[in-house]
């Protein structure tokens, strides 16, 4: 059986260090940046973080999302979260400013903390 | 959707601005005398202090390199051949073959018979441009993490005292876009400007900074890599703290006029005239003498900040804050520059602008050319004094029997515009093309006018101009009454929308990518270049980032350990290293310890946490001989703790 991924997009830096300090050695690891346009400057980017499920991946990444979760000073736009799930049953997370409004092709997305801790469990189930 | 972006993005040639994603620009708080509800202080500072920085006589020379790249590329296409009938429709070569012939049908065809001569035109403005194209590529490396640093130092520590002399425009700028209401409300009401505005920025630049999201952001700089492979943000961030640190440990009185440090160094290095003079020579044929030039002239600077003391920041400080600006000298004092030097070199930059304008191979047989490109580029210095923060499509439409202009953004009405505020019939802004139909799309940008002058005041300025295709149709002023026609005025000279800025300061990146693209000797120069780049950067920065360090072994020691994640390889966690976020930011707000602890705790922090981030802070000093241990001074009641990062 092929592995699952999670794709976790919107990430500051320190967040991608605190999910590898948080899940199994070898379980995440950071997508390669594109490159950028040589004269755009702002600032740093946004990270995304790749992460292979197992059953105590899902476990500690649920436990890392709703406590992320409930630290937000303010639901803005900061905040927000989304999960779209392909027919693959691979998965990607959107955190805050990426967050995405709509679907992809084929994908289906649900926004919320809850629905995508509970999409994270339904993936592992189908999967693991 | 691509990864990876940035919240908010400048541009380096163009200046164009935004300071958030661009599907979240939200014209409507903008829209009012002092706007409510503007989110993002930290990324408006960060982006407008690279505004600053790029409006300056350094990105001067560069787009003046940049407008000769373009002039001799396309001069150079202008010489090449007819596109072949064999040729692919939208292929490389076609695009360049293509281009040529378009140049040369609105210009006249030069070429001449004689196959000698077009070889040795084609080959000297060949080496022209790889000349200048190693002059972009290597100015932008070079330059692009004191860049960060500096917007990253505006964004978390720069603060400026009521009663400073001078200060950079942003305490302006920020208290009269995201003061609100608190503008009328006592006790600011009643205080007088500039105290005002200084103590309004102060506060709210405070709670920004002093935010669980601005500990975090600073967090990830810390774990950035200290290299310029990922933007070059710590280099950047450490070494310009570290130009404070150099300037504070001398007058400690500089470590609360952090507003007028960073005054400084944009001064030093952006408007260097050295440094513009090495970026802006004629282009020869050694291409390792141009880089080498460059690389000489910014490591000689670096090396020379070195000789600053607070009194040549008191130079600067005294020279900006004289009422009169027409009277000041031009030049400016307290830079480590003598005037001499600075003629000298301001002579070096007016012979290589004249040559590529008025004397250069290309004038000679293209002036037509070269005269649209310099009108180009006049149009986008114009502009370079205006920050534009927000820019939507919008719905322009006109009710029958009312006066002026209605302006819907996403169905939502946001803007009236008063018969007064449309700017028709002018020549300028239509340039003889009749007057656009009112009713139908259009574009509404949110400008901010005059910057950058020296006085501040200029932030006050903000205008909603409304255009559609590159014309203006109306500017609604929000600001001080008495800059309304000045204001105005500039726009309907200058205005261009931000994405009008953007691609003409693109022109000359498309067209030599086509030539870098249909060239593999070219391809090949500017991949070795890339590569070779980042050591060169790295090298440039690497000392003055760690400058503190105890010793020549302990930089070599953390260079290599802080290579791919920064402080983090030093310190271990992301716990401790936002607790050193915080640290930092809750100093530069206040470095009263116990005020410190206060802001520690309502961070959830409690005084062992504090005390053990001191603590493993001096643990780091002892074991990697890096950060500096927390400083700490005793001041009346109250103990002073200053961090180095």
């Amino acid at each position: 059986m092929s592995e699952t991924t999670v794709e976790i997009a919107g990430l500051q830096l320190i967040d991608y260090l605190e999910l590898e300090e948080q899940l199994p050695a070898g379980t995440v690891r950071q997508a390669p940046a594109s490159a950028g346009d040589p004269g755009a400057h702002g600032s740093p980017d946004f990270v995304v973080a790749v992460i292979t499920l197992t059953a105590t991946v899902v476990q500690a990444l649920t436990v890392w999302l709703s406590h992320r979760h409930a630290e937000s000073e303010q639901k803005t736009a900061n905040d927000a979260i989304t999960v779209e799930v392909s027919p693959d049953h691979s998965i990607t997370i959107r955190l805050g400013h990426v967050a995405e409004p709509s679907a992809g092709s084929g994908g289906k997305l649900l926004s919320g903390i809850n629905a995508v801790t509970e999409a994270v469990r339904a993936a592992a189930e189908k999967t693991l | 959707m691509g990864y990876p972006f940035h919240l908010g993005e400048t541009d380096l040639l163009s200046g164009a601005t935004r300071v958030v994603p661009l599907d979240e620009e939200d014209p409507r708080p903008w829209l009012q005398a002092v706007p409510a509800g503007v989110k993002q202080l930290l990324t408006f500072i960060h982006e407008v202090t690279h505004h600053w920085c790029f409006n300056s006589g350094v990105v001067n020379a560069l787009q003046h390199v940049s407008t000769r790249l373009e002039i001799n590329t396309a001069v150079f296409l202008a010489l090449g051949k007819d596109p072949a009938p064999q040729l692919e429709k939208g292929s490389v070569q076609w695009f360049v073959c293509t281009f040529g012939q378009l140049e040369r049908a609105i210009h006249g065809d030069r070429r001449v018979t004689s196959a000698q001569q077009m070889r040795a035109w084609r080959s000297e403005l060949l080496a022209a441009i790889k000349d200048d194209l190693v002059r972009l590529q290597v100015t932008q490396a070079l330059l692009r993490p004191l860049a960060e640093g500096l917007a990253l130092f505006a964004e978390y520590d720069a603060t400026s005292r009521a009663l400073s002399r001078s200060a950079t425009p942003l305490p302006w700028a920020i208290a009269w876009n995201f003061a609100d209401t608190d503008m009328m409300r006592e006790p600011y009401a009643s205080m007088p400007e500039p105290e005002k505005s200084l103590f309004l920025a102060g506060e709210l630049v405070a709670d920004a900074r002093l935010s669980r999201a601005a500990v975090k952001a600073k967090a990830s700089v810390l774990a950035q890599p200290l290299s310029s492979t990922a933007g070059g943000y710590l280099p950047g961030y450490l070494a310009v703290r570290n130009m404070w640190r150099h300037l504070y440990t001398q007058s400690f009185d500089l470590y609360g006029e952090s507003d007028l440090v960073l005054m400084y160094l944009r001064q030093f290095f952006y408007d260097d005239a050295a440094l513009s003079a090495a970026i802006l020579t004629s282009p020869g044929r050694d291409l390792e003498e141009s880089t080498n030039g460059i690389i000489r002239a910014f490591n000689r600077r670096l090396l020379e900040f070195e000789r600053v003391t607070p009194e040549k920041v008191a130079e600067l400080d005294k020279h900006v804050s004289n009422a009169d600006i027409a009277k000041l000298p031009p030049h400016c004092p307290g830079m480590l520059r003598t005037a001499d030097e600075e003629r000298s070199a301001r002579a070096s930059i007016d012979a290589a602008i004249t040559e590529y304008q008025r004397t250069g191979l290309s004038a000679q047989i293209y002036p037509d050319i070269v005269g649209e490109s310099i009108l180009r580029l006049d149009g986008v210095l114009n502009r370079r004094d205006n920050v534009i923060t927000c820019s939507v499509p919008v719905t322009i439409s006109r009710n029958a029997g009312e006066d002026g202009l209605e302006i819907s953004w996403r169905g939502t009405h946001v803007l009236h515009v008063p018969e007064t505020d449309r700017l028709r019939g002018v020549d300028h802004a239509y340039r003889g093309k009749p007057f656009p139909a009112l009713d139908g799309p259009g574009q509404l940008d949110i400008v901010m006018s005059d910057f950058s002058q020296d006085s501040g005041y200029g932030g006050l300025a903000r205008s909603a101009v409304i255009s559609r295709e590159g014309q203006v149709i109306s500017s609604t002023f929000f600001g001080l009454p008495g800059e309304r026609d000045s204001v105005r005025e500039s726009i309907r000279e200058s205005f261009g929308s931000r994405a009008e800025q953007i691609s003409i300061a693109r022109r000359s990146e498309i067209l030599t990518s086509w030539l870098i693209d249909d060239n593999p000797e070219m391809r090949i120069m500017s991949d070795y270049l890339t590569e070779n780049l980042v050591a060169i950067v790295d090298s440039a920065y690497r000392d003055t980032a760690l400058w503190p360090a105890r010793d020549e072994s302990a930089v070599d020691e953390c260079a290599l350990l802080m290579r791919e994640r920064g402080l983090y390889k030093l310190f271990g966690s992301t716990d401790l290293l936002k607790r050193v976020a915080l640290f930092g930011l809750a100093a530069g707000v206040n470095p009263k310890g116990r005020d410190i602890v206060q802001v520690f705790a309502r961070h959830g922090y409690d005084f062992d946490a504090f005390e053990d981030t001191i603590g493993q802070v001096r643990a780091s000093w002892e074991h990697h001989g890096f950060p500096r241990s927390v400083q700490s001074a005793r001041s009346g009641e109250d103990i002073i703790l200053v961090p180095q990062i």
